[in-house]
């Protein structure tokens, strides 16, 4: 089910309204089923898959408490290749075949081994981590295993954030489960503003300018130089604002039910450097990687040039995680790359920097500029995000500076432009007013109650008004 | 906790209280914003909405030209009126599909019987070119004003939106446009633009046709080319919902005893469509309708009589004199 149909519009209060009339003890029952409906509304056999690791994980994590020495490791090990084991089958599978089979034909072989014909269990890799997130901090004696299988089995199934995260830690979440939550009206009321937020950016916004970017993309070779600029900038708008709205809405209606997910982006285009920038960026997956993969690698505490390889390592990992191609591979390595690069000319930046006196003179300014570039660097790895081939990627990247009076620039119908610069524009005013101004992450809250209904009646007109819908799904859900 | 639960049930009851004055202000905004759009949607003074909306509530014409582009930029109803004494006025549309000529054809006939209606029906116009270039949405306020005759374009829309892929929605399968257009903003969703570009811009048309000017380079030519032979080898199969739009409009006209005349302008780029021309062939045999195809007309194969993939002014006074005068040619025989 995704959050943007009709569907979820009656599943969702009802959902709730029950939630808030049981009595604590039946609630988990009422979550569940509702999570296990949630998840087969797309493909119901899929079900399967995350109950195989869920089954594996639950086990692993009471057998990883009561053992000793190495055996605990060896039941890390077991839980650990069971979900990696889902993922390599259904999302590396083929990848990798198609990887042999191009080996083989440079040596002139046949690829013996078949390509499977499945499809992607929706949020795989979500769920996947998330419940690897379990066994690690249990092993790593962070927390206790959870003995109610009802309960870990929510931990992995709870709905708001099953398919596209955030991607929760066991700490965080599962003791919420045993906690009574009561109704209450601000909470609901802040819950049902950020599910509404999260809407008007995937509705007014992502999908969108959606509309314009897959028009260039379906065929890049038509356009060039200025278009491909302008597409790759409106990408990176559409790719934050689809995710960012997805994870408003799971923040929001889990808040409304009592619960408090993680926070999964913050405001990262008002980051001065690429480091920054993960701090702000789906921030569920950087921290998981973070704590899992980099501190595991030995993160900054080695010698400098394993430094950068633990950089690249992750980032290469996190490309591979999006998704099963050499595109978000090159896409984790050019941002991988842009890190390491920025650490290695940290020095030399700051001189200049300094020598110039821009950061002393005009300090806003140089923010905006120091802004502006990290956006372009993402938007310009994005490019392998998005492209449908290794070979459209490489020949939009070729083009970038080349311009050819027979191809003009594309900025899509006036319309189309129009409705996603105002879409942007609202944006940038929400999210400069939280950065700069009130410095919470509330929106535009009116203290007098008519002036409150009106503003919200009008969000709602905007809605009607501007907002596409035609379904669209949500970009992260491939993965 | 007597005072406590006391405090939860006022705060319960003022939360209701403030979902409902949202609700209602919701729809009070939605009425008048809806109304208001209204107004101004069908009172347009320039642009192809307000061309349509001429032949739709205003046009005495006794021919009708309907089509996409192709038969906004290519038929000049000067050329028609000298030519066949008859008043003529051409209501294509850019960017428009099957879908937009099905709802014209109905609501024209629902004020008035024309003599004839010349379709521009392209060999591609019958292929699938996905859901946003059906360009549904921009019909929607049709919907509104003539649910009857309209009401089809709602269906399909439900139906190109709905992924019958998913388990769930067979579930929970319903017309959900059918819902959406409960709000009368709805309605007109994208169109505040294109409102607006009607009371601001101003588009030379002659009784809805609106010709091109300029000049078609060798270079642009080829880009050109290049655009269309990617775009035509992803239309590779055939719409059943245009086909079945096609078969009504046949079908009305018919049965309102209008001539129907199928007319292919020159084009840039011509396709070869055997799926889409035995489904026509078919169709104008069981309806004795005749098909005027010009689109490998090689008289036309010469660059200035062109603006970038359509006819210029000079090429569509060419093409409309060669065209009527086969309508007139057509019309003499049947009398």
């Amino acid at each position: 089910m995704v959050f943007n149909s009709f569907a979820f519009l009656l599943f969702f209060p009802i959902v709730t309204i029950l939630f808030f009339l049981l009595p604590h003890k039946f609630r988990w029952v009422l979550l569940l089923a509702a999570s296990c409906f949630f998840y087969m509304y797309f493909r119901p056999v899929y079900i399967l898959v995350i109950f195989f690791t869920i089954i594996v994980d639950y086990f692993a994590g009471i057998l990883i408490y009561r053992a000793q020495g190495k055996k605990r490791k060896w039941f890390l090990a077991m839980s650990i290749v069971a979900n990696v084991g889902v993922l390599a089958i259904f999302k590396y599978y083929n990848f990798l075949d198609s990887n042999v089979g191009a080996l083989a034909n440079v040596f002139h072989f046949t690829n013996p081994i078949p390509a499977l014909n499945i499809l992607l269990p929706i949020g795989l890799s979500f769920h996947t981590f998330q419940a690897m997130s379990y066994t690690i901090e249990v092993y790593r004696g962070n927390c206790l295993p959870e003995r109610k299988f009802n309960i870990y089995s929510l931990y992995v199934l709870f709905y708001p954030q099953l398919v596209t995260g955030p991607i929760e830690r066991p700490g965080n979440l599962i003791h919420q489960f045993y906690e009574k939550k009561e109704f209450d009206p601000d909470r609901v009321g802040r819950g049902l503003q950020q599910m509404c937020w999260g809407l008007f950016k995937k509705v007014v916004i992502a999908d969108r300018i959606s509309i314009y970017v897959d028009t260039v993309y379906a065929n890049v070779h038509l356009y060039t130089g200025v278009t491909f600029w302008f597409t790759s900038i409106m990408f990176l708008m559409q790719i934050y604002c689809d995710f960012s709205g997805y994870s408003d809405i799971a923040i929001g209606a889990a808040n409304v039910m009592g619960f408090t997910l993680m926070q999964n982006f913050k405001r990262p285009f008002f980051s001065r450097n690429i480091a920054e920038f993960w701090t702000r960026w789906h921030i569920s997956l950087t921290t998981w990687f973070r704590d899992y993969v980099y501190f595991s690698l030995g993160g900054s505490r080695v010698s400098v040039p394993r430094w950068y390889f633990n950089i690249m390592a992750v980032f290469l990992l996190s490309g591979l995680w999006h998704g099963a191609s050499w595109n978000f591979v090159l896409w984790g390595g050019t941002l991988g790359a842009c890190m390491v690069l920025a650490l290695i000319f940290k020095k030399q930046n700051e001189a200049i920097s300094n020598a110039i006196g821009i950061q002393k003179r005009f300090p806003t300014l140089a923010s905006a500029f120091d802004m502006l570039v990290v956006y372009l660097i993402v938007s310009f790895a994005c490019i392998f995000f998005r492209a449908k081939t290794f070979h459209d990627a490489l020949f939009v990247i070729k083009h970038l500076f080349i311009f050819e009076r027979q191809k003009p620039a594309f900025f899509g119908t006036a319309d189309n432009f129009i409705y996603s610069i105002f879409g942007i524009a609202i944006l940038f005013l929400v999210e400069y007013s939280q950065e700069f101004i009130i410095k919470k992450e509330v929106l535009w809250q009116p203290a007098t109650p008519v002036i409150r209904y009106v503003f919200y009646a009008t969000v709602i007109s905007i809605f009607f008004l501007i907002g596409v819908f035609n379904g669209g799904q949500f970009l992260y859900f491939q993965f | 906790m007597a005072a406590s639960s006391s405090i939860s049930s006022s705060k319960i009851k003022r939360f209701i209280r403030s979902g409902i004055a949202i609700l209602v202000l919701a729809i009070v905004f939605d009425w008048i914003i809806g109304a208001l759009l209204g107004y101004l949607y069908f009172h347009q003074p320039n642009g192809d909405n307000a061309d349509t909306n001429y032949a739709i509530f205003k046009s005495d014409a006794d021919i009708f030209i309907i089509g996409p582009s192709l038969a906004k930029r290519h038929y000049d109803p000067r050329i028609f009126d000298s030519t066949l004494n008859l008043k003529t006025y051409n209501a294509g549309h850019d960017a428009q599909s099957l879908f937009y000529d099905l709802l014209l054809t109905k609501t024209i006939i629902k004020r008035k019987r024309p003599i004839l209606i010349v379709l521009e029906l392209g060999a591609k116009e019958l292929y699938f070119k996905g859901y946003a270039n059906d360009r549904l949405d921009d019909l929607l306020p049709y919907c509104r004003a003539f649910p009857r005759e309209a009401g089809f374009i709602i269906n399909l829309e439900n139906k190109r939106v709905l992924d019958t892929s998913s388990v769930g929605r067979k579930l929970l399968a319903f017309n959900t446009e059918k819902v959406k257009m409960l709000s009368r903003v709805y309605a007109y969703n994208s169109q505040i633009v294109s409102i607006l570009q009607g009371y601001t811009t101003h588009q030379e048309s002659y009784s809805g046709f609106s010709p091109l000017l300029g000049a078609l380079t060798e270079k642009r030519k080829s880009a050109l080319l290049l655009q269309d032979s990617i775009t035509d080898a992803q239309q590779t199969h055939l719409d059943l919902d245009k086909v079945n739009a096609l078969k009504e409009i046949f079908k009305i006209v018919n049965e309102n005893r209008i001539k129907l005349v199928i007319a292919r302008s020159p084009n840039l780029s011509p396709v070869n469509s055997v799926a889409a021309d035995s489904v026509l062939k078919e169709l104008c045999n069981e309806y004795k309708t005749p098909i005027f195809d010009h689109s490998n007309d090689k008289r036309f194969d010469k660059i200035e009589l062109y603006h970038d993939n359509h006819l210029d002014i000079e090429g569509a006074e060419l093409y409309s004199k060669m065209i009527a005068s086969q309508i007139k040619d057509y019309l003499g025989s049947i009398q």
